[in-house]
Formats: structure tokens, sequence, C-alpha cells
């Protein structure tokens, strides 16, 4: 099976898969592989090596500091790097406010903040959800109010993905109570030094701290940290949505887990029943089909006749793959899948030699990939957009 | 046909429930795991003294129930997900019923003043009895067992001998860890341990009906404890639909929501029906066979989809260690996987 991919873009595969193969760092690579928790310094490490290289922002312009990639060899770059065992590469910046800021931000910001993305020196985090506003955003009720040139902001942001680790946040807050939820918003850079900013560390059911509620306290935020126009934020957060669900790295992380899969099976003796053969060609069959329905969208993204709402399905059936798969494979260890420690995944106490932690990363990817279908718009949301949108049915 | 609780059951039932609203919240199983044993022995002499344990066994060994009793506890610590052995110990003393009911350790066991690990052949493996200068000695594996090095006593059902073994004594290795669900647990390593008339309980033709009754004891509290972890789960979920509110009602209003709730409640439903299923045959001490092993297959997939469906449902704050939803689906986990577990059962079904 061929996608008929362009000699160039072959080329680029190549380059894309030698590049990785000197440059991911091993105990990078052996982590990512066993499932264990990535340590801040292991992103950072492997998100410079792309920084130097210039490909940490590859899909970008080039007068921001991409290589104006196409959205193939966007899709090249995850699948082959995803593939090999390089970290997920963190979003926040790079896919999400940077994009939003080069299309929306004024020439002061794109000169403040692109920089710091492209070189990797600015840790960024997503300001979006609320305990009251998930699945319905537009109702959120952090408020920023105007006071001279500056906001103060007053509320809280739950389930925000390593905040404790971030420079900054962007946040939508509200900023004109009377109006209809979605014409009151606005999208704000938010420095997490700034007095009144407080973080609440959020433990998950693998027992691993990544979530975070985030407490604003009367924080003071300069009003030309307002990206675009006041009340207008709905738009920019929706642009920034379409960003998130396009770029999933699902096809090669669905393919690097089912090697794995296969790994563990051979190695426990059930490759040969009926039952995990069953699920094995269930699991392949699912990825055949995500990865060319995911390559008919690219198609269509590049000659302009996506239809929108695309997303929306590569998430859907991704969050779910990637859950099965992760799934099967604690299943495939059998009573070996029982001992876990959360304390022993914790960063430098973790001894991969010891027969009983080796299988801990393979359990917290089970217990953790659980979340993704619940992020970045629940796949109950997902099965919204695609009825009314896809099947006008709303 | 009688299918429902006695009146004594249904008090037995009620007493239960008493007790875990009043003393054991998500606190409290936190505090119980916690322990150095995994577990809160205070606790564990208060359910004693309250009569769970003496709820799995007849009067002959001194207690006043039976499988179906022993089913209503389990299904009581399920909802719960108390971190106390209650399997483990149930099938000791269910063993120790069978075996040989004028046990001297019985009146300790069921008082909770010490505490026993029952050990079922299906759970264990390369297991055997040999002869060696006149006397006979075990050897074999029991990996992952629930609580084993806060036992002190091991019982194990083998198909010609049962035996009641110090933990400490020669030749039994333990390694403890931790599990998923936050249990400690011990792999346990027998290697030529003298088998001396003290430890005997009984063996031959007499060992098998043993062995058999041991095997069906753990299938009932399995399948039982996963079906009152799948009621917990439900209950909680059902709760959340109807108090948080997006889009300006609660969320349990969408039709979309209503369907997937309602396909949890019938497999809750189911669950209860197959954990009980499974005790009646126990009750009537029939020989393990498909139906059990049905039973606990059923029970355990529709408590995993229970689970899943839990932690979707109420969404991010599903995923947090701030509601017991992933406690719920690790526990059911490990019923799945566990030596003796669904899965195993799912393998004699298929084979």
């Amino acid at each position: 099976m061929d996608a008929g991919w362009s000699p160039s873009d072959i080329a680029f595969r190549e380059e894309v898969r030698a590049f990785t193969r000197e440059s991911l760092p091993a105990d990078i690579r052996d982590k990512v592989m066993s499932g264990r928790p990535l340590a801040r310094t292991d992103h950072m490490r492997w998100q410079d090596v792309l920084a130097d290289r210039g490909w940490i922002a590859g899909f970008w312009p080039q007068r921001f500091g991409g290589c104006d990639w196409t959205p193939a060899q966007s899709y090249i770059f995850q699948e082959e790097t995803t593939y090999a065992g390089a970290p997920w590469l963190l979003p926040f910046g790079v896919n999400y406010v940077g994009p939003v800021i080069y299309t929306y931000g004024t020439e002061e910001q794109k000169a403040r903040h692109l920089p710091g993305i492209v070189s990797n020196e600015v840790f960024w985090c997503q300001g979006y959800s609320e305990p009251n506003a998930g699945s319905d955003l537009a109702r959120l009720s952090t408020r920023a109010d105007r006071d001279g040139d500056s906001y103060i902001v007053n509320g809280s942001k739950i389930w925000t993905s390593m905040a404790h680790w971030a420079d900054w946040i962007f946040a939508l807050v509200r900023t004109d109570a009377r109006s209809k939820p979605q014409a009151g918003i606005s999208f704000l850079l938010i420095d997490l030094r700034s007095p009144g900013v407080t973080i609440r560390p959020i433990r998950s059911i693998e027992g691993a701290h990544h979530l975070n509620q985030v407490f604003f306290d009367n924080v003071r935020v300069p009003v030309e940290n307002r990206v675009g126009d006041e009340n207008r934020g709905w738009t920019y957060a929706k642009f920034l949505l379409g960003h998130e669900r396009v770029l999933s790295a699902e096809v090669g992380k669905g393919k690097r887990m089912l090697d794995r899969l296969r790994t563990i099976a051979d190695r426990s003796g059930i490759a040969d029943s009926h039952r995990y053969r069953e699920r094995l060609n269930q699991l392949e069959t699912d990825l055949l089909a995500l990865e060319w329905t995911t390559l008919r969208m690219l198609e269509a993204v590049m000659d302009g006749s996506a239809p929108g709402y695309e997303a929306s399905l590569l998430k859907l059936r991704g969050s779910t793959l990637v859950q099965a798969i992760a799934e099967a494979t604690a299943d495939a260890l059998g009573p070996e899948a029982i001992p876990y420690d959360p304390a022993c995944l914790e960063e430098g106490t973790n001894d991969p030699g010891d027969e009983l932690a080796r299988h801990m990363g393979i359990v917290s990817e089970f217990l953790f990939q659980r979340a993704p279908t619940i992020w970045g718009g629940s796949n109950e949301i997902q099965r919204n957009i695609i009825s009314k949108h896809a099947l006008g049915l709303g | 046909m009688k299918i429902s609780q006695t009146e004594e059951q249904t008090l037995l039932s009620q007493s239960i429930s008493r007790y875990l609203a009043d003393r054991y919240d998500d606190a409290a199983r936190r505090r119980a795991e916690a322990q150095a044993c995994g577990y809160d022995r205070d606790t564990w002499t208060e359910i004693a003294e309250l009569g769970w344990l003496g709820a799995s066994v007849g009067e002959s060994a001194g207690g006043f129930g039976g499988p179906r009793e022993m089913a209503i506890v389990l299904e009581g610590a399920g909802r719960a997900m108390m971190a106390e052995p209650l399997v483990t110990a149930c099938l000791a003393l269910s063993i120790l019923e069978a075996a040989d009911p004028s046990h001297g350790s019985l009146p300790g066991l069921l008082s909770g003043n010490s505490m026993a690990c029952g050990l079922a052949a299906q759970a264990g493996s390369g297991l055997s009895v040999t002869g060696r200068n006149g006397s006979r000695v075990l050897s074999g594996r029991f990996p992952t067992v629930h609580a084993g090095a806060a036992a002190d006593l091991l019982v194990l059902a083998l198909p010609d001998i049962a035996v009641a073994l110090d933990p400490a004594a020669r030749g039994i290795d333990m390694r403890a860890f931790r599990g998923m669900d936050g249990r400690r647990y011990a792999d346990i390593v027998f290697r030529d341990v003298p088998l001396d008339d003290g430890s005997v309980l009984c063996e031959g033709e007499t060992a098998r009906p043993v062995a058999d009754r041991a095997s069906q004891v753990f299938s009932v509290a399995t399948a039982a404890e996963a079906s009152g972890i799948a009621a917990r789960l439900f209950e909680e979920t059902l709760a959340y639909v109807a108090q948080r509110e997006q889009f300006g009602q609660p969320i349990g209003r969408f039709q979309a929501l209503q369907h997937r709730l309602a396909d949890m409640y019938v497999a809750v439903e189911e669950a209860r029906s197959l954990a009980l299923a499974a005790a009646r045959s126990a009750e009537d001490d029939e020989a393990p066979g498909r139906a059990v092993s049905q039973a606990v297959v059923g029970t355990v997939d529709r408590a995993l989809h229970v689970a899943k469906e839990a932690i979707q449902l109420h969404g991010g704050v599903g995923m947090t260690e701030d509601l017991p939803l992933g406690a719920g689906l690790r526990r059911i986990k490990v019923l799945q996987l566990m030596p003796g577990g669904a899965e195993d059962h799912r393998k004699r079904l298929t084979t």
C-alpha cells in the first residue's frame, strides 16, 4: 500500500528517521518505550535537540522561525519521531499559543513570545477548562477586570497539564459578563511568576502528578498581553482547538505500541492464543483504518477541500485506539501487570533492572490512557461536532 | 422458587452497609493502604467482631453462614473498596471448615486476633508434594497472594492434600510488593517445605472435595467483590450526572448519556445476577463447573465496562485520586489478571 508520497516527502521521511536515530538520547527513548513518565528535563533535552536542528516548529512560517512544512511533512515528522520513541512534542507553545500569536497577535507580541518558543526557552501551559466549565467551555467564569493599563484576573483553571513546569499560561478569561457567553471572552498571556498565582497539584489515577489547578487571586496582567480584540477570544480559542486536534500523533504512537504488544505477547507465551490473536488483529485493523483516514484527511487539508470536522473524526478514533492498545498490553502481561508503585516511577527511584518494577510503565500507561478520550474536547463533544457539522443533525 | 435473601441475610447486609457508611470512607481506605501490611488491623478486629468472618463458614466451624453470606460481605467490601484481605481470609476459613472444622486456629481467626491466607490450587503453579526420607515435602509457587506477608497462617487446598502452615516455617520464602490496586501482595515460594502430621488437614480422597470447595469459594468471592465495585461506581456516576451542570442543565438530561447510564445499570444488575448464581452453585456444593467460571468472567467484564464508563462520564475529575473511580478500575483489573482470576477462568472456558 502506497499513499503516493512525492519524492521530496520520501526524502524528508528518510531525513527525519536518520536524524531521530542519531539524535534521540537513548535514555529518553527507553523511558518512552517502557511507558515510564518523563521529567521536565527529558522533554527539554529532546526539544533542545529539535530546536538546534530548527525543527521544533517546522510547520510555522519561516519568518517566525519555522520551516514552512506542508501538512504532509508535519505528519511525516510526527509519525517518524513518535514511532522511534521520541517524547510527545509538548504542544502548548508550538502548536497552540504560537500560531494564535503569529495569526492574531501584535508585532510586539510576536517579537516577544515567538523566539522563546522556537528556541525552547519558554515553557507554556494552557488555561482553558475550569471547575464549572469543561465541555461547556464558553461558560468559563475566570474574570479579567480592566484597571487602567492592566486587567485584574480572578478565578481558576483546572486540568492544566504541566503548569508546575511552566513559565507562562495562555488563558481564556471573561471580560464582559453581560453579553452572550461566547461574546465576552478574551485571550490573555499570563506570566506564572505574577503575584497572586498559585498552583495546586492534582494526582491522577496512575498516581503521578502532571495535572494542576491554577488559581488567580487579583493577578495583574498588562493589557498589552491580550491577544487580538477584547471579547473576541472565543474566535482565537476555536482556531487553537482546530490546531490541537488536527495534529494528533496517534498513528506513529499506535504503531510503536503495537510493536511492544507483540514483543510482550511473544515473551509471555500468549502469542498463539486465540483470544490474543483476535484482539491483535482487531487493533491492527483499527490502526490501518485510522492511518488511511488520516492520510485522506491530510490530502484534503492540502488541496483545500477539508470539511472542517476531520479533526473530530481522527481524535475520536485515535484516542480510543491508543487506549485499547494500552489495555491490551497490560492484559498481555497477565499477573505480571499487578506489581505497581507510583513511587517507583518517580524520577530517580525507578530501577528498570528490578524485575517487579519492569512493567510498571505499561501499567501507568494503561491507567493514564483513560484520559485522552476525556481531554481536548471529550469524545462526547467530538460526536456532537460530527453529528451537527458533518451530518447536519443539530 | 426462592432466590431472594432470607431475613437474616438482609439484616447482615444492612449491618454491613451501616458499618461501612459510618466507618469506612475513601480516606479510611487510603489510610489502610498506607499501613505497612496494607490494611488496618483495628478495622480487621472490628469487622471480625461484627461477624464478617463468621459469615463465611457454618456453625460446625464456629460461624453462622456459608457462601451466600460470604458473598454479601464481599459485595459490601467491594462497594467500599476495602483494602482488608477478606477474600483470602474467607478462603482460608472455608478450607479449614471443609477439611477440619475443629482446627485449633479457627477461634482466633474468627475473632480477628489472627489472619490466615487461603491458597487454592488454581492460583498456584508447579505445585508438588513428594516423599523424601520417609516424610513429605511441598514445593511450588503462589504468586500475588493478597496480604501474604501479614498472614499468621497459610492454608492450602491442593487436589490430594490440604495443609495449614506457619509462614515462618523452613523453606517458605516471600517477596512482598505493592499492587496496582494499592494493596500489599506477596509471591510465596515453597521449597521442600516439610509436611508433618500437625500441618496436614486432610489428604487422599477427602482432599479433592476440599480443593473443589476452595476453588468455588474463591470464585464466589471474586464475583461478589466485582459486583459490589460495579454497583458503587454506577451509583457514583448516577449521582454525578444528576448534579453536574453543563450547557445550562444537569448532564444527566442528555439522552446520549442517559443511554450510557442505562447500559451501566443493566451491567450492574447482570453482574449481581451472575455473582448470585455463583454463590448458589457453591451453596449447593456443586463441583466447579463452567457456569461458575462464566459467572466470574461475566461479573468482572461487566464491572470493567462500568468502571471505564464511570471515569469517562465524570470527565476530568474521573481521572483524579479525589474520587474512588480509579481505585475501582485498578481493583477490577487485578481481579481480572490475578492468578485464578477472570482471565484464568476465560482460558478454562475456551480451551
